[in-house]
Formats: C-alpha cells, sequence, structure tokens
C-alpha cells in the first residue's frame, strides 16, 4: 500500500517536472528569443563578423515575418564568408518594391565580380535598365570587367571615355596592356630548340632549364659519337637514345615552357586589374545602415 | 501546485538568465559545443550586469578547446581571465591557457607560462600541479627524458615517468644510425631492423662504386665522372638518407604507440 | 588564387571569427604527431604500370634517396601522364621533367609551393593544351 502511493508521488512528480520544464523553455525563454532579442543579437553577431550565427537568427525571424532588411544581412554575411553563389540567390530575393532593391541590385553585381562571372555579369548589367543609357557606375564595372575576358576589346576611345579623369590614364594602361599582352610563341620555342637544345628554354626565360637541356643532350651526343668512332656500337647506341632521349624532351618542354610563360603574364595582367578594381570598391556604392 | 507554476510562468529576467545558462550548459554537456557558444554569447549579450562575463567566457574557450580550435580558445581563456572574480578563478584559467597551450604544441609558451604562474601565485599553486603539466609539455614536446624528469619530483612510481622511461629508452638514436652507414652502407639500415633496405644499399653501393673505378681504370674518364656523379653518389646518399629517415620513423612509431595509450587508456588528467 | 587576392584586400577588416564560418563538431584529440602530409598521387588502377612502379620504388627510388623537389614526384609524374596521355607523350613529358628536376641551377621560385614542403608541378600543365594551363600563386601553398 504504502510502496504504491510512494511510487504514484514519484510518478506525479516526474510529470509535474516534464511539465515545468516544457513550460519553462516554451515560456520563459521566449523573452530572450523573441523576434526582437534574436535581431538584436543576430545584429550583435553581424557586426561581430560572427557571420553563421547572425545568419542563424535571421533566418529564424525571417520564418514568421518577412523584412527585406534582414535578408539583405543574410546576402550580406554569405558575401563576406565569400560565398558568393549563395550570396547572389540571397540578394535576388529582395524585391523591387523594397527601398533595398537598389543596393541589392548593386550587390549581386559586386558578388558576380568577385565569383569572376563576367559573363553573367555584363548579361545582367545589360538587362538591368529598361532606358538604353545604362548608369555610369554599371558602366565602368562593365568595360573594367571586359578586360577580364578572353574577348575583342571595342574601341579604345569609346572605351576609356566613359570613366572619371582620375582613373583614365589607368584604363588606358590596362587597355594597351591587355590589347598587346607580351605573350610568347610555342611554336618559335620548339623552333629554337629543335635547332639549338635548350634555346627555346631560355626563350622562354627559363635559363636554367635551357643550359641544363643543352649540357645534357651535348654530353651524351659526345659520349655517342665517341663510341661510334672507337667501335663500341653497343654502348654508342646506348649513349645515341639517352641523347635523343634528352633532345626530343627539351623540344616538348619548350613549348610547355612558354605555355607556363604565358599563363603567368595573363595571371598578373588579371591581378593587376582586380587590384585596381577592388580599390575603387568596384565602382558601386557601399551599402548604408550594416553596422556603424 | 497552483502557485508554483504561476511563480514559472511570470519570472523575471534574472531567471530568464538563469533558464538561458542551464540551456546553454545543456548543449556543451552533450558536446554540442558550436551551438553552446552561441547560446554563452546569448547569455552574455542580454546579461548587462557582469555576473556572467567570467563563466560564459570560460566556457566558451572550453568548447573551443573541444573542437580543437586553439588559438580561439586561448582568446577567450584572457577575457575570462580578465572577468575573473577570485584568485582561484585566474588560476584556473590560467592553467586552462597553459593546458591549451601544450596542445596547440606551442610548448616554449607553455613552459614560460608555467614559470610565470609559479611566481605570480606563490603558495597558491602545488607544485606538482607545475610539474605535472610541465611534464605533459615535454611529453607532447616528444622529449620523454625531460618529462621523466618532471614527473620524478612528484613521483618516484608515478605512472607517466614509467612511461617516459620506457619511451626514452626504447627510442633509436638517429645520429648512430646516419654515421654509420655514412662508414659502412646498409648498417644503419641493419640497426634499425631494415635489413633487406640495408642488403640492397649494399649492393647497389659495391656495384656503382666498382663500375666507376673500373671506368677510370680503363680509361673512360668521362663515363667514370657519370657513373660516379649521377649514380654512386646518388645511391650513397640515399643510404645514409634512408638510415636516418628509418631512424626517425621508428622513433616516430613509438612515440605515437605512447600518444595512442595516453590519449586511450590514461585515466589521470590530460591537457 | 584569385581567391587569394581578394583575402588579401579583405583580410584586415574581416579576419576575425572565421573559425566559426562552418560548422565544426567535437575534435578527436590523440596527441599524435602530425600525420605525414601526403607526398604521393593517390594510386590509380593501372595494373600493368603499377606492377612497375612498385617495381621501380623497390629497387631504386626507395633506395636512391630524396633526389626529386617537386610534387607529384618525377616517377609519379612519368605514371599518372602514362594513364592520362600515351607512353610516347609521357616519355617527352618525363625528359623534360628529368631535365627541369637536374636543373642545376635550382630555381625554386619558378614554381608554386605544395603544401608537402615540395614544389608543386602537375601533369595538367604539360600536356600542350593551352586551355588547361593554370598559373599558380607562388604566394600561396597549394593543397
Amino acid at each position: 500500500m504504502v510502496t504504491t502511493r510512494l511510487k504514484l508521488t514519484a510518478q506525479l512528480s516526474t510529470l509535474i517536472y516534464l511539465l515545468t520544464i516544457n513550460s519553462l523553455f516554451a515560456q520563459n525563454l521566449d523573452n530572450l528569443l523573441s523576434d526582437k532579442n534574436r535581431i538584436a543579437f543576430g545584429n550583435y553577431l553581424f557586426c561581430e563578423h560572427d557571420y553563421l550565427r547572425a545568419i542563424d537568427e535571421f533566418d529564424f525571424v525571417l520564418k514568421t515575418q518577412w523584412d527585406d532588411s534582414l535578408q539583405f544581412k543574410i546576402a550580406t554575411s554569405y558575401y563576406r564568408m565569400m560565398l558568393f553563389d549563395r550570396a547572389y540567390i540571397e540578394f535576388k530575393k529582395i524585391q523591387v518594391n523594397s527601398l533595398l532593391f537598389k543596393q541589392s541590385q548593386y550587390e549581386q553585381y559586386r558578388t558576380l565580380f568577385m565569383s569572376n562571372n563576367y559573363v553573367l555579369l555584363q548579361k545582367v548589367i545589360d538587362n538591368s535598365t529598361s532606358k538604353s543609357e545604362i548608369p555610369l557606375e554599371l558602366l565602368h564595372l562593365k568595360n573594367s570587367s571586359i578586360l577580364l575576358r578572353d574577348i575583342q576589346l571595342p574601341l579604345k576611345n569609346g572605351f576609356i571615355s566613359a570613366f572619371g579623369k582620375d582613373d583614365r590614364t589607368k584604363i588606358s594602361e590596362f587597355y594597351d596592356w591587355k590589347y598587346d599582352l607580351p605573350y610568347k610563341s610555342p611554336a618559335l620555342a620548339t623552333i629554337m630548340s629543335a635547332i639549338i637544345p635548350g634555346s627555346g628554354k631560355i626563350y622562354a626565360e627559363e635559363v636554367g632549364d635551357g643550359i641544363t637541356a643543352f649540357l645534357l643532350t651535348g654530353l651524351f651526343t659526345y659520349l655517342a659519337v665517341d663510341k661510334f668512332q672507337n667501335n663500341h656500337n653497343s654502348s654508342g647506341w646506348l649513349y645515341s637514345s639517352i641523347a635523343a632521349f634528352f633532345y626530343a624532351g627539351n623540344v616538348y618542354g619548350s613549348a610547355t615552357a612558354v605555355q607556363n610563360y604565358n599563363a603567368g603574364i595573363k595571371f598578373n595582367f588579371d591581378r593587376e586589374v582586380k587590384i585596381f578594381i577592388n580599390d575603387r570598391n568596384q565602382f558601386l556604392p557601399t551599402p548604408k545602415h550594416l553596422c556603424n | 501546485m497552483f502557485a508554483f507554476f504561476i511563480s514559472f510562468i511570470s519570472t523575471n529576467k534574472a531567471q530568464n538568465l538563469e533558464m538561458q545558462k542551464s540551456y546553454a550548459d545543456s548543449l556543451f554537456q552533450s558536446e554540442r559545443f558550436f551551438d553552446a557558444i552561441t547560446e554563452y554569447k546569448r547569455l552574455q549579450f542580454f546579461s548587462n550586469s557582469e555576473e556572467y562575463n567570467y563563466s560564459s567566457n570560460f566556457k566558451i574557450a572550453l568548447c573551443y578547446k573541444a573542437g580543437a580550435k586553439y588559438d580561439d580558445a586561448i582568446k577567450y581563456f584572457n577575457i575570462a581571465k580578465t572577468n575573473s572574480n577570485n584568485v582561484q578563478d585566474s588560476i584556473n584559467t590560467e592553467l586552462q591557457i597553459i593546458r591549451t597551450n601544450i596542445l596547440r604544441r606551442t610548448i616554449p609558451e607553455a613552459l614560460s607560462l608555467l614559470k610565470q604562474i609559479d611566481e605570480k601565485y606563490p603558495n597558491k599553486i602545488d607544485s606538482s600541479t607545475i610539474n605535472y603539466w610541465s611534464g605533459w609539455a615535454y611529453i607532447l614536446n616528444d622529449d620523454w627524458d625531460l618529462a621523466s624528469k618532471e614527473f620524478e619530483k612528484i613521483n618516484n612510481l608515478h605512472p607517466l615517468k614509467t612511461l617516459a622511461d620506457s619511451v626514452d629508452s626504447e627510442k633509436y638514436s638517429v645520429t648512430f644510425a646516419k654515421v654509420s652507414s655514412f662508414i659502412i652502407p646498409g648498417s644503419g639500415q641493419f640497426y634499425t631492423g631494415n635489413y633487406l633496405s640495408g642488403i640492397m644499399s649494399l649492393g647497389w653501393d659495391i656495384l656503382w662504386g666498382y663500375l666507376t673505378i673500373n671506368a677510370f681504370v680503363t680509361d673512360r674518364a668521362v663515363e667514370g665522372i657519370l657513373i660516379g656523379s649521377l649514380l654512386w653518389t646518388r645511391f650513397y646518399k640515399g643510404n645514409f638518407q634512408n638510415a636516418e629517415r628509418f631512424a626517425v620513423e621508428r622513433n616516430k612509431e613509438i612515440s605515437n604507440k605512447a600518444y595512442q595509450y595516453l590519449a586511450k587508456k590514461y585515466i589521470g588528467e590530460k591537457p | 588564387m584569385k581567391i587569394v587576392v581578394f583575402i588579401l584586400l579583405i583580410s584586415p577588416i574581416f579576419i576575425s571569427a572565421q573559425t566559426d564560418w562552418y560548422r565544426w563538431g567535437k575534435a578527436n584529440i590523440n596527441y599524435s604527431s602530425q600525420q605525414n602530409l601526403a607526398n604521393e598521387v593517390p594510386k590509380k588502377n593501372v595494373s600493368a604500370l603499377s606492377v612497375l612502379k612498385d617495381g621501380y620504388s623497390f629497387f631504386i627510388s626507395d633506395l636512391d634517396g630524396d633526389n626529386c623537389p617537386f610534387y607529384p614526384t618525377c616517377s609519379s609524374f612519368y605514371i599518372e601522364s602514362i594513364s592520362e596521355t600515351n607512353i610516347f607523350k609521357a616519355t617527352l613529358m618525363f625528359a623534360d621533367r628529368f631535365t627541369r628536376d637536374s636543373n642545376l641551377f635550382k630555381t625554386h621560385e619558378h614554381y608554386p609551393k605544395h603544401i608537402s614542403g615540395r614544389l608543386y608541378d602537375p601533369i595538367g600543365n604539360y600536356l600542350l593544351t593551352d586551355s588547361i594551363v593554370v598559373y599558380y600563386s607562388r604566394e600561396e601553398f597549394i593543397k
């Protein structure tokens, strides 16, 4: 009798405990987890660069109520975490009727530029305005991103006149640089190395490799000739094939060396242009009211 | 009973924060460290008083430490330290910073902090605690000899002293392996137990040595130089490099076996 | 490489809190010294070739010391280029690689650095196909 009563009491108290715990989490925490508080906490995290956690807070609020400024911050968070593809999608969610629409469009362009998606960037800029005139800042971004694509450059005068006075000299420099990038010819390197072993490598500015190739080919050719003259035919053939191995490898390698050299030329050009454009903040206005 | 319920529903802010703390603690307990940090940060954000500054920063640091994010852990331990309420908290935090440094393998920093803490809080910390963590620092620095000396200061029969001694005695001498292969090719490999590799190294060196000398003797100087420089020196160099490498690898295996024991079976306090 | 440029520009502002830009979990702490960073190209299924390669490793490359400053190593480079092209082209590529390897002037700054501490010299840059040549920034370590 006593034991059953004890059991009952135990069960009852467990039940009460569970109920209270539930109510605690459901109601009492509400104060800290209310939408208002979540937004405040999210803003704090956002400004501390703790973007992933900020996104969690904003997302939670967005489940029940739409708020374009939160959406803008979510997109910015992805952008700052360098997840550009996701940032682009999030910026696109802001609708035309929003006050942040203009800013979010700018951020879309910036995001496309950062993810090196110049083709889409130029397409989107062209489609952005119903009017025939593209706003000046977008024209700047569009033109400078053309420098980063492998397409024919438009005529110089029109291309450059779009830019402001301060940027014109630099852009003109880039234009000339891009117009005639100092590429070298793989075919020429191949022919050079075929005639004088190693010379194609020197042409590709791999002087050490060129001299090494010359010495290796020369040494084994000398040994082969020497052996044949002394009628050691078998070792003569051995050395000839080693010499041929180095000779052929060098002719082949001269072409690839020039290709790698050219890739470096392109890389350095692109880097300079990107540094310039990023230095100009992609010619776009900085978004306002994010953190003070 | 009813009053009990009512009292919980109409809680004030202080109780709310206390609830938030226990929620964060429960996440910490269930090892959801990333989420726990979020909740500790929330706690800190909403508590205006300094009541939670020490405990939440300390917990955040512990979370980072458990996730092996040692730089962040040390950053938050330092924040906690400036917010600590009493000497014991400060000492605890400093010891945690030292232990995190040990795990991060910034051993020199750990050792210098151990020295400082001893001077900073005289008579507050057991000398055995200092010795114990110094020993661990040396262990993770692969300095088993010095580690043994530290544990010996605590107790001559300390289990970690026994371990350190046995690891130290098992280790191979890298210099001996290298030098012996310098003198007789392959002998260093025999010392580390890599017999096959030793025999083959010896074989190659005899072959190329013979061919080089033979070329010079039979007046084929160019070939002699070629074989000597391209092949003989290459394999001779490979021979003592291998002896050295084998010794280093064996030593690494021995250390790793001990580290595995420490991670899985050792029951004492760990950094 | 492009990201580096960006990071260089953006890093002074956003360097903090990067740890939490992904959801990490509990770490397994086992005290073992760091694993050897992979030096070899992962094995591909080239049965006859891999027999040859194993033989070469056993008799020669395991015994003649660490002579190759590159990643992938010379023999791996050869094996991989055979499986990607044909034996003729691969031999040409290997001859070129061998020459660059024996470069007397050690022009190491001409190559990007691999995380293993070697010089990164991938097969793709030597296939003679202009469009797939990639220039890697010299300032960062390639994984």
